[in-house]
């Protein structure tokens, strides 16, 4: 599994990354100009990242505007839907009304602090990791 | 003695010379009454005696009627003095024992064998003897003078024992006798003069007073008396002379009347005469003349002519060897004899020693009637031996009067001398007495009842600074200083009157300059018939003191040495003990927490004894958990008595009240000293503990002053029954063998003593007949009147049933008592076997659980185990191991045995309501005390302001379990001090205080012009009020939260969280982070380095109004704060956040919020801090084990 994480705050980044670098390579980006860019690379070589850990309130290029890009580069590319990068917003905002406008292209969000146990249940209900003891 | 010599008065000589000697007798028992050389001066007196009384015997042997002789007396009074000598030189050490006995033997031996010459040899044998102990014994007799003069006198006397007085006289014209009375009485003086000087050592007194006695006139008068009757004896003996002389010229004068003087004329006075018929007629007169008197010699006519006296004839027998003819020269004719023939006066010659014996003489002139020429001389020789007789018993008779006489003086002086010796005797012993008053250490007072002081001795002049005088003007009590005293002085004086010798410490004042002494004193009856007098001692303690001071300061600062190390040790464990352990490594932490304090405790023992000794040592009264403190002790006693092998059980009394009132330190102090003292002297068998109620008092008393009895039985090597009481005094153990056998300073026993008679018990120890000894102590721990706050959740607990497998009947009941102290339903058995039975027969419901004592179950009643397990499964009935402390635990090894979980041995109350009350199935053996519930709360501070000691304990436990760090304040304004010095994540507020309430503290807390540090600290009230009523009032004086009381244990918890949580969610973020020290640990990190940079950014923006930017720094540092749990930090950046966008908020509320920000900031990273520790010490260990 191939990770992307997208996140200014440096602390948080460390937690992302600490969660998920056991199953797979992660890649970091800490702002959103940089992950988009970091993403179309990753697409042109074909090595297509499986789950994008986005956070909403990135300075500059916000979190909405990264993920629309993403799904544009995607959609340019013609990936396969199944093919297509599970994006799991972060956010610091409990609010729902927040988090709406992106829940149409990504495919999950979290509220902070993240909790290993949140990100790992809601990386096996996206089908990204097996639930252990699971046979 | 020479017959002769009684004529020129030797006899005299003799008489003086035996006295001396019995004179150096007399003295010799004197001296040998004293303490030195008694043997010595023994022989020497039995040897003076008898060489006296053979002088005498010698002396007087003309007494005795002819043909009684003298010798043998002599010569066995020689033998006599002889064999003295000998023991004197054998009591002098000189003469070997051996020796000794081959002269006596030699001595019998020659007497046997040619006994006329030991008549010749024994005075020579004598005489030798003298000389030889003269110069080995006398010599070196010790005295003030050398005993060198005296030996050379005995010597000298020793030797004249060779010499033929006689002979001596002829050559020297001076008897041997003067020589020997000289030398005696030299002798004597020297005896008497060491009488005197010894006499002077023995009494103690110079011997100038000895010479001074009174006896002085003796010696005169013993010269008087011996010149005086020198003096009539030789009067008498003149005049005894004078009349024997007449009777024997008139006899005569008788005979000269028978003879013819024609026939006389005619004689020649040649040869020629024999043929003469006158000379024959002349020569048968003679003849009948001598046959008349018996005692006549010779009878004879002798002339003169031509300047010679010539025989003509005599009354012998021409054949006679003594026949003179006519004719023959007498040849000894003395100048009276040749005078007589002119003078013709009739006289007595003699008596006179010659060549035939010792003589008389009567020489009656013949004249011629016409002319009255003398022609012959008509001599008649007379045997003067009872001449001499006569004379000697008259001048013995005199010498016996002189010696009556003498003993008459001599008795005087004796009994004059002793009265005075005496009297020496109690003067010196009374001046000793004197002195032993005044050189004394303690000063001594002799006074009356009213104390008026009649005598003082010189210590006490010189103690107090006193002149005599001065003194006895004085009354006692101005020696003293009244308050240091614990009596009036009156009654002290009127107890000694009555006996009681009371002796006391106190102060005393010395009258002159005021100065204070530390005295002890003594007050003593002195009363005789006369008056009623009282004896004060006074001893100068001052220096003890003194010392004692200089000893406990040294004391003090000794143990602070000691102490310093030991708190880093306790400290240290302490710290342990928060970090993550396993149980195993948390109990043997908690047991070398719990060495260390007894350590402490010891070295305390050292303070504690002289603090006893100084009466200084106060007892604390406060309430406490008997059972924790019990358990606790046990538990150390059990680790200690394991080690060695021997099982140790207690037995707490069902009735036995949790809470009590007493000294808890105290109490554990004396449990640990007889359980240690118990451990160590036992080698096998048990120890038993026992602890329960003495029902003795009415119920009324005993609810007050409830008595605890504490035995501690051992199987050990006892005590001699006669030592117990020995045992209780400082510094003895039973004996010194065992102290070098089990060490020890021995002052344990005499401070439980002190101790339990401080808690009004008393202690004791006996010894069991079946071996070993109990010791016993009682004291009065009455039953706490405020009941406590069941610390445990027995009440769970309550109609559960429990199975108890137990080997041993003690800890059986125990057990027992402990279940049903929270009513819990029990069956006992003995073994594993026995429990399958019982599981299986009953049909009550099921077992809650079942307590196995791992001993009871061996390696072939393992399987019994799982039987007993399936037995029961399906059903909640768990297995619970109850396994020796400090024994160690495979928690494996018992999981795969089908245990639940294990409570350590000696059972702990809490230890085993916690057990049987778990109802989590999973909490199994990987629990972490300490690690699980501790650093939950990780190094929390709390302050808890409490007034009540009990409420105090509870809610501390409470705060404890949940691992929080408790400190105390008593009351309102120790409260503020500590808030003002330390900080603290919350205040827990008693409401009702005497002084300053709750209110007005935490009103003081919120004041911003207190000294407090955090003015916004949490502060929950405690109050037993219902929150309805309170709340208001508390939130109105500044309180955050309100619990009430008793406690709720689970309200406490939630309602601190709420507070005090709000600053480190550790939970929150360890969930979150699955655990992930490292990750926590950076996390916090990074959070705590970033804030600082951030919060710079927000002041300045807040400062500058620049909304926009604070508003975005906030965000930021709420989303860190969230990361890494800062919760108090997360939720104010929220609010000021919020804050940033409410335009009715000034500048200054937003740097208000910031400034909150920042101490909880600063909260969090105190709180944080372990975290971060550990996870670095988590990391290091790591990286050690990958290495």
């Amino acid at each position: 599994m191939r990770t992307l994480v997208i996140e200014d705050d440096f602390t948080c980044r460390l937690i992302l990354q600490s969660f998920v670098n056991s199953r797979g390579q992660v890649d970091v980006a800490a702002t959103g100009g940089e992950g988009v860019v970091t993403f179309e690379r990753a697409l042109q070589k074909g090595k297509n990242y499986d789950l994008i850990l986005l956070d909403l309130g990135l300075p500059g290029l916000d979190g909405h505007s990264v993920l629309s890009k993403i799904r544009e580069l995607e959609e340019a590319a013609g990936t396969p839907d199944a093919r297509r990068a599970k994006v799991v917003i972060t956010t610091s905002h409990s609010d729902r009304r927040h988090v709406e406008r992106a829940l149409e292209l990504c495919d999950a969000y979290l509220v902070k602090p993240l909790s290993k146990r949140q990100v790992h249940d809601q990386l096996i209900s996206l089908g990204l990791i097996e639930a252990p003891g699971a046979m | 003695m020479s017959d002769a010599l009684i004529l020129y008065g030797y006899d005299y000589l003799f008489f003086v010379y035996g006295l001396a000697f019995v004179f150096i007798g007399a003295v010799a028992v004197a001296i040998s009454r004293m303490p030195s050389d008694r043997a010595i001066f023994r022989s020497l007196a039995l040897f003076a005696f008898t060489y006296g009384l053979m002088v005498w015997f010698e002396m007087s042997a003309w007494l005795l009627p002819k043909g009684i002789s003298a010798t043998l007396p002599v010569v066995l009074l020689e033998v006599l003095a002889f064999i003295s000598l000998l023991h004197l030189l054998r009591s002098h050490g000189s003469l070997p024992l051996r020796l000794h006995v081959v002269f006596m033997a030699g001595i019998v031996g020659a007497a046997a064998l040619i006994p006329r010459d030991v008549v010749a040899l024994a005075p020579l044998l004598l005489g030798g003897a003298i000389i030889v102990s003269a110069f080995i014994v006398v010599r070196k007799i010790p005295g003030a003078r050398k005993g060198s003069g005296p030996a050379y006198a005995m010597m000298i006397l020793g030797a004249l024992h060779f010499i033929n007085e006689e002979a001596f006289l002829n050559i020297a014209h001076v008897p041997l006798q003067t020589i020997q009375v000289i030398c005696s009485v030299y002798v004597l003086g020297y005896m008497w003069s060491l009488y005197q000087e010894r006499l002077a050592a023995t009494l103690g007194v110079s011997p100038g007073e000895v010479h001074s006695l009174s006896g002085r006139w003796v010696a005169p008068a013993i010269a008087m008396i011996l010149l005086m009757g020198y003096a009539a004896s030789n009067w008498v003996q003149g005049a005894e002379d004078e009349s024997q002389r007449k009777s024997l010229l008139t006899g005569a004068r008788i005979a000269l009347g028978g003879i013819d003087y024609a026939d006389v004329a005619s004689l020649t006075g040649t040869p020629r005469d024999l043929t003469s018929a006158e000379y024959r007629r002349l020569k048968q007169k003679m003849i009948t003349l001598r046959a008349a008197d018996p005692s006549s010699r010779f009878v004879y006519l002798m002339a003169y002519k031509d300047g010679k006296v010539f025989f003509m004839v005599d009354s012998e027998p021409p054949s006679s060897e003594d026949y003179s003819p006519p004719g023959q020269v007498y040849p000894d004719a003395s100048d009276d004899l040749t005078s007589m023939f002119s003078s013709g006066k009739a006289l007595v010659e003699g008596p006179l020693p010659d060549d035939w014996g010792v003589w008389v003489s009567a020489l009656t002139p013949l004249k011629d009637p016409e002319t009255g020429k003398v022609i012959a001389v008509l001599g008649t020789d007379i045997d003067a031996a009872n001449w001499i007789r006569d004379i000697s018993e008259h001048r013995q008779f005199f010498i016996a009067i002189t010696t009556v006489l003498l003993i008459l003086i001599i008795s005087i002086f004796v009994h004059q001398h002793r009265s005075e010796i005496s009297h020496i005797r109690v003067s010196a012993s009374e001046q000793r007495l004197r002195k032993l008053f005044d050189v004394t250490y303690d000063a001594l007072v002799l006074h009356d009842l009213d104390g008026n002081i009649s005598n003082v001795n010189g210590t006490m002049l010189e103690l107090f600074g006193l002149t005599r005088e001065q003194a006895l003007r004085l009354k006692l009590a101005d020696l003293f200083v009244p308050e240091s005293i614990d009596r009036p002085l009156n009654s002290l004086l009127r107890g000694a009157m009555d006996g009681a010798d009371p002796v006391f410490e106190g102060q005393a004042r010395r009258p002159q300059d005021g100065g204070v002494l530390d005295v002890m004193v003594a007050v003593r009856s002195f009363s005789d018939d006369a008056s009623d007098a009282i004896l004060t001692c006074i001893h100068d303690i001052t220096k003890r003191k003194q010392a004692e001071a200089a000893k406990s300061s040294f004391l003090a600062n000794v143990s602070h040495e000691i102490r310093t190390p030991m708190n880093a040790v306790i400290g240290m464990s302490d710290l342990l003990l928060d970090t993550k352990l396993t149980r195993e490594q948390a109990e043997y932490a908690n047991v070398v927490r719990a060495s260390g304090e007894h350590l402490l405790f010891l070295i305390n023992d050292l303070l504690d004894f002289s603090k006893i000794e100084a009466g200084g040592m106060k007892l604390d009264e406060m309430e406490f958990d008997l059972f924790h403190l019990l358990e606790e002790t046990i538990d150390l006693l059990a680790l200690q008595s394991h080690k060695k092998g021997i099982p140790l059980v207690s037995v707490i009394h069902p009735e036995t009240p949790v809470m009590v009132k007493g000294d808890p330190g105290r109490l554990r102090q004396i449990l640990l000293n007889l359980g240690t003292n118990a451990v160590k002297f036992t080698e096998r068998g048990e120890i038993t503990i026992t602890v329960e109620p003495v029902v003795t008092a009415p119920m009324a008393v005993a609810a007050r002053a409830q008595k605890l009895l504490f035995t501690v039985t051992d199987t050990g090597i006892g005590i001699p029954e006669e030592r117990t009481d020995e045992l209780f005094t400082p510094f003895s153990q039973a004996d010194a063998h065992t102290r070098s056998l089990y060490g020890g300073w021995g002052l344990g026993l005499s401070i439980a003593k002190r101790l339990t008679e401080m808690m009004g018990g008393r202690i004791g120890a006996r010894r069991r007949p079946e071996g070993g000894s109990v010791f016993w102590f009682d004291a009065a721990l009455p039953k706490s009147e405020s009941a406590l706050a069941d610390v445990f959740d027995s009440t769970d607990l309550a109609g559960k049933r429990v199975l108890i497998v137990d080997s041993h009947p003690v800890r059986r009941r125990n057990l027992e008592s402990a279940l049903a102290q929270v009513e819990v339903e029990f069956d006992t058995c003995e073994d594993i076997s026995r429990a399958v039975d019982f599981s299986s027969k009953t049909g009550k419901e099921p077992y809650h659980a079942i307590l196995v004592d791992t001993e009871a179950v061996d390696e072939q009643s393992h399987n019994l185990i799982h039987r007993l397990r399936s037995s029961f499964s399906g059903r909640q009935t768990r297995l619970i191991a109850m396994v020796m402390l400090g024994e160690s635990v495979d928690p494996r090894t018992l999981e795969a045995a089908g245990y639940s979980t294990w409570i350590t041995r000696p059972v702990k109350r809490a230890q085993l309501y916690n057990a049987l009350g778990a109802d989590d199935p999973e909490r199994k053996y990987e629990d972490e005390i300490g690690g699980a519930e501790q650093v939950a709360a990780p190094h929390l501070r709390l302050l808890l302001v409490e007034d009540n000691k009990t409420n105090q304990l509870v809610a501390v436990r409470h705060l404890e379990k949940l691992g929080y760090e408790v400190e105390v304040a008593d009351n309102g304004p120790d409260a503020l001090d500590a808030l003002a010095t330390r900080e603290f994540s919350a205040v827990l507020l008693d409401c009702q205080m005497p002084g300053m309430d709750g209110f007005e503290v935490s009103e003081a807390v919120r004041d911003p012009g207190s000294r407090v540090l955090n003015h916004q600290i949490p502060i929950i009230a405690m109050t037993a009020h219902s929150a309805d009523d309170y709340l208001d009032k508390c939130l109105a004086a500044g309180m955050n939260d309100f619990v009430s009381k008793p406690i709720d244990k689970q309200l406490l918890p939630r309602t601190l969280e709420k507070w005090i949580g709000a600053v480190f969610d550790r939970a929150d973020l360890m969930e979150r982070l699955d655990d992930d020290m490292s990750l926590a640990a950076q996390v916090i990190e990074v959070f705590i380095s970033d804030f600082r940079e951030r919060m710079a950014l927000l002041t300045e923006a807040v400062k500058s109004g620049d909304c926009d930017t604070a508003r975005r720094e906030a965000h930021t540092i709420r989303g860190a704060a969230g990361n890494a749990g800062a919760k108090s930090v997360h939720l104010l950046a929220e609010r000021f956040e919020k804050a940033c966008g409410d335009p009715t908020l000034s500048s200054d509320d937003l740097s208000h919020l910031a400034c909150e920000m920042e101490s909880q900031f600063i909260l969090f990273t105190e709180s944080s801090a372990v975290t971060i520790k550990s996870a670095d010490e988590n990391e290091r260990n790591l990286s050690a084990e990958a290495v």
